[in-house]
């Protein structure tokens, strides 16, 4: 039941999206910097016949914050609060990236309870990003609902975020060398309420979305693209595991404990927007996987048992592995030695990197942050040359690309 | 406060190759040698230079401004990396460097390329992915990609004078307000 | 009531041709205020039903449980301004609305809420309905067009084809129920469905018309524009679609006219298919069970049957539009052309061959209600074979075949 859709075969012209001649039956529909579906402010020059995209690029830089500027100007720590900012759906990832930088250069150690800690948390942030990319993916295909149960999830997460940072977007929680503050009391027990509550609830999720059969014919086949074509051009997470390849930095590299924890990496068969679907409902899964491997082995266990074992003068509970932060600095005057280093997480939307250069000063001599997005927004002028209209809504859902960390 | 000094000279890490801090100021380090990229490209008759493996210990090559291209079509096609992370213009002062971070999706191996220069080659027709990349670098840093099909700014808006990320950059534009007090 | 108004104009001395004008403005009047009252009913529902969907509380501020909010968001929009932006046609920036508007409500005068509310008595009632159903596509697109915007311009693009595409199957399962009742008065539709024994199950919903009732209704939803036929307006793709330029006054319009002819359209599945103003146990209680025959006591009956059948229809519209995805234009299309049309086609001529066999007194099954009758038993037999091989046939044929899961593989640790 499909129109004129023939599939891309060969790449574009590179970098030269918009052909100037522009036919008589041609449209040019300047999409954004404000509209519905475009989840910021993103512009997309738009060459439609009839329904049909002939062209589209995208411009993008409306939402530049000079965040690599700013790290130039300030010292380490007073940057550090800004960075939430960076990809402010999943900000623990921006926290880690830049936190790991200079604990890498400066030779920090982390305890391995903060190390626990950010995984537990950045796991949750994990599904709580994806939770945004459940309902806005399915807002923009035109089903309102989703968005609130998606949103209801989201904000039982952004609770425990607070009790455990007093924000609830904003964190700036991780520190160099651990973190702010130890969890409150009970924060773990919290966590693994909210795996038990979410597992029946993305149940549901699955049940009234994944085999309805007009999101079936909007994503089955849709915005199909190759490995390889992905690779080149850089675009990595879900969507380049929708296409089949199981490149995921927590099995390659693993960072924090993720070598003490077992789970999988949900790759995807055909390439097409079901498939990045199906990959990131079965990722949430995998993140409960780990956050409840996490709570069971962090060690010290919740806070409470661990300060009553303090109180009781247990010598064991002073052990370096269990405190905030390993090694103690101040952190205001704090020079990172000479160094650089760039270092990659696994975001919700592939590989978030920090390329950080310190030289002896408090400040940052460079900071240039390496977005996901950034290089994931670059294949949509090729997957959406010849489709419908309609499925430039599903297809830039599907490879879910936020805004600020396009444009940083 | 007062613990604060000692903190900064704590020694590195030892699982890299890096030396610590203190030993490095006080003798010449030796000169970092050729790792296992830097030999593949010499073998294919290009002029690598080592230089010091970064804070992770990942391989850190320089190679010539006019020999950038040749080196990471053998690095794409011999040695496997197949994912270009990112480019990072970096101005040294003296010169501006574009920084290549590649990662090969097979091997699960990482290297940075390094090269010189305000003029270089553009990789776009190596890795389709660098053309954003490209554009960034030129448009902070004014880093010309000979070779790029699209090389305009990206973003700051099309009119901005100047490339704000290199050193010798000043806020003096008069349009802009805050410089009016 | 049109007597007692003739006899006004006449006493004052005015030509009695002017009774027949100035009735129209009464009629057209009453009409639009009975149809704005329920428009603001319907709004208020709506939210209140996808609140409840959604698990939220819906408008609890304005009035006692958010009942006024509705009103205020009238209020709100009368006074707002009107914008008319340059490069824009004036004139029929202005038409389009009142296209849109004027149709919707005069649906309204067509509908029988009872055997003697009607305000227009027409033998050929359901033609004139979707003529005028039909008519409302005109404003779209002469807004969309006139807004001088491109997604407004695509909104009345995909209006008209949308429009074009489903009348067809609209009118082919209305086709149905006018042979099986053997008239196009509306009345005489509603009539002939208390003929069978069953009540609630006798009518055509289920007795002869099954398919028409399906077709119909899916029809009728993508007739208002609703998701997930929205297409017109699709909000994450035009923006707003055909109304993306209108403010104030002019987008109240729209936004009324919509729910009104939600309501109509509601309120036809309910005259064609659901036996109109009768009970769902056969003809009417009070009459059946309590012996009233007291024509405003029976009125009144017949008024309550028919709103709350109409009412339960949108708010089966309403789960809807919380639970579905939207569909794109060719696949829109492709349903229309590629199943429900020859669904409906081969419909009518069952309907029809059906009505050959059996046919009494013009209309198919007529003994009288609460009879029991053979005849009965063989047709629904017939028409339940028939329905089960039309639908698994055409399922078969033409109907959406949901493709293979693709498996996730999992790279172990």
């Amino acid at each position: 039941m499909s129109m004129a859709t023939e599939q891309p075969t060969q790449s574009l012209p590179q970098g030269v999206y918009l052909e100037k001649d522009i036919d008589a039956g041609e449209l040019t529909v300047n999409i954004g910097p404000q509209h519905p579906s475009t989840h910021g402010v993103l512009r997309l020059i738009t060459t439609i016949d009839g329904e049909v995209v002939r062209d589209i690029e995208p411009v993008i830089g409306y939402l530049h914050r000079s965040k690599e500027k700013m790290a130039e100007s300030r010292s380490l720590f007073q940057y550090q609060p800004t960075i939430d900012r960076v990809e402010y759906l999943s900000a623990f990832f921006d926290h880690y990236v830049f936190v790991t930088s200079l604990e890498q250069i400066a030779g920090l150690k982390v305890p391995k309870r903060m190390q626990y800690v950010r995984m537990i948390t950045m796991e949750l942030n994990r599904i709580a990003s994806h939770l945004l990319w459940f309902g806005t993916f399915l807002l923009d295909l035109g089903a309102t609902s989703p968005m609130f149960y998606a949103f209801r999830d989201r904000e039982k997460i952004f609770s425990l975020f607070e009790q455990l940072t007093g924000a609830r977007m904003m964190y700036n929680y991780y520190r160099f060398g651990g973190a702010n503050a130890d969890m409150p009391e009970g924060w773990l027990e919290g966590a693994l309420d909210f795996c038990d509550d979410f597992e029946q609830r993305i149940d549901e999720y699955e049940a009234i979305v994944t085999k309805n059969p007009i999101f079936l014919d909007r994503t089955v086949g849709v915005g199909v693209v190759d490995a390889e074509t992905l690779i080149a051009h850089g675009v990595t997470g879900p969507t380049l595991r929708g296409s089949g390849v199981a490149l995921d930095q927590r099995k390659d590299n693993p960072y924090c404990c993720y070598d003490e924890v077992t789970f999988d990496v949900p790759v995807g068969q055909n390439g097409d927007c079901y498939d990045r679907y199906l990959v990131r409902m079965a990722e949430m899964r995998e993140s409960l996987k780990i956050i409840r491997q996490a709570v069971r082995q962090i060690p010290g266990g919740d806070t409470a048992d661990l300060m009553r074992r303090r109180a009781e003068g247990d010598e064991a509970a002073n052990d370096i592995e269990l405190q905030i932060a390993g090694q103690k600095i101040n952190l205001l005057t704090y020079k990172a030695p000479p160094g650089e280093v760039m270092t990659t997480v696994e975001s919700p939307r592939g590989f978030l990197g920090c390329y950080l250069i310190t030289d002896g000063t408090p400040k940052a001599y460079r900071c240039k942050w390496r977005g996901a997005s950034f290089s994931n927004l670059t294949v949509l002028p090729l997957l959406m040359k010849g489709r419908l209209f309609p499925d430039l809504m599903a297809i830039f859902g599907s490879i879910d690309v936020i805004l600020p960390e396009v444009d940083r | 406060m007062s613990d604060e000094p000692k903190e900064n000279d704590k020694p590195k890490p030892s699982d890299g190759a890096e030396k610590p801090a203190k030993k490095a100021e006080a003798a010449a380090p030796p000169p970092p040698e050729l790792g296992v990229c830097g030999k593949l490209l010499e073998g294919a008759g290009l002029k690598p230079v080592a230089l010091p493996a970064d804070a992770a210990g990942t391989e850190t090559v320089q190679v010539d401004g006019g020999q950038l291209k040749q080196a990471c079509e053998r690095l794409r096609d011999d040695a496997q990396f197949d994912l270009l992370l990112s480019v990072s213009g970096v101005d040294n002062k003296t010169t501006l460097t574009a920084v290549y971070h590649l990662y090969s999706t097979k091997t699960k191996a990482k290297l940075v390329v390094k090269a010189n220069g305000d003029k270089l080659p553009s990789v776009v027709s190596v890795w389709p992915g660098a053309d954003w990349h490209e554009r960034e670098a030129y448009d902070l840093f004014g880093i010309q990609f000979d070779g790029h099909p699209n090389l305009k700014r990206i973003l700051m808006p099309d009119d901005w004078v100047g490339h704000p990320l290199r050193k010798d950059y000043t806020v003096d534009d008069p349009r802009l307000v805050w410089n009016e007090r | 009531m049109q007597e007692l108004l003739t006899q006004l104009i006449t006493g004052f001395g005015l030509p009695a041709w002017l009774s027949f004008f100035l009735w129209a403005v009464v009629l057209y009047g009453m009409v639009a205020v009975v149809g704005q009252v329920a428009v603001v009913f319907m709004v208020l529902m709506e939210r209140k039903v996808l609140a409840w969907l959604t698990q939220r509380k819906g408008p609890n501020r304005v009035g006692p449980w958010g009942t006024l909010q509705t009103v205020a968001d009238g209020v709100k929009l009368l006074f707002k301004e009107s914008i008319v932006g340059p490069g824009q046609d004036w004139f029929l920036f202005t038409m389009g609305p009142v296209i849109f508007f004027a149709p919707s409500f005069v649906l309204y005068a067509l509908i029988p809420f009872t055997d003697r509310l009607v305000g227009i008595t027409m033998p050929l009632g359901l033609l004139f309905v979707f003529a005028l159903s039909s008519l409302s596509v005109v404003g779209i697109v002469l807004s969309g067009w006139a807004s001088n915007n491109k997604y407004s311009l695509l909104g009345g693009m995909r209006s008209a084809s949308q429009a074009i595409s489903y009348e067809i199957p609209l009118v082919l399962s209305a086709l149905g129920v006018a042979v099986a009742a053997g008239s196009l008065d509306l009345k005489t539709i509603v009539e002939a469905q208390n003929q069978g024994p069953f009540g609630l199950f006798s009518w055509y919903w289920l007795s002869i018309l099954p398919v028409s009732f399906v077709i119909f209704h899916i029809a009728s939803i993508a007739e208002v524009n609703r998701i997930p036929f929205d297409l017109p307006e699709a909000e994450s793709e035009l923006v707003s679609g055909y109304n993306t330029e209108y403010s104030g006054m002019k987008f109240a319009m729209f936004f009324l006219a919509e729910y009104a002819s939600l309501f109509a359209m509601s309120a036809l599945v309910v005259v064609l298919f659901f036996g109109g103003y009768y009970s769902p146990v056969g003809g009417l209680m009070l009459e059946r069970f309590a012996g009233v025959h007291d024509n405003t006591l029976l009125g009144l009956e017949m008024v309550t049957w028919t709103v709350l059948k109409t009412y339960f229809f949108i708010f089966f519209a309403m789960i809807i539009r919380g639970t579905l995805p939207r569909l794109k234009p060719d696949q829109l299309m492709a349903f229309s052309w590629k199943f429900l049309i020859p669904l409906s086609l081969l419909n009518v001529f069952l309907v029809a061959a059906l009505k050959m066999a059996w046919m009494t007194d013009g209309m198919l099954l007529t003994a009288g209600p609460f009879t029991f009758n053979l005849t009965y038993w063989i047709t629904y037999g017939l028409t339940g074979l028939m329905t089960f091989i039309v639908l698994v046939g055409f399922g078969q044929l033409f109907g959406h075949k949901q493709p293979p899961l693709p498996g996730l593989s999992a790279a172990g640790p």
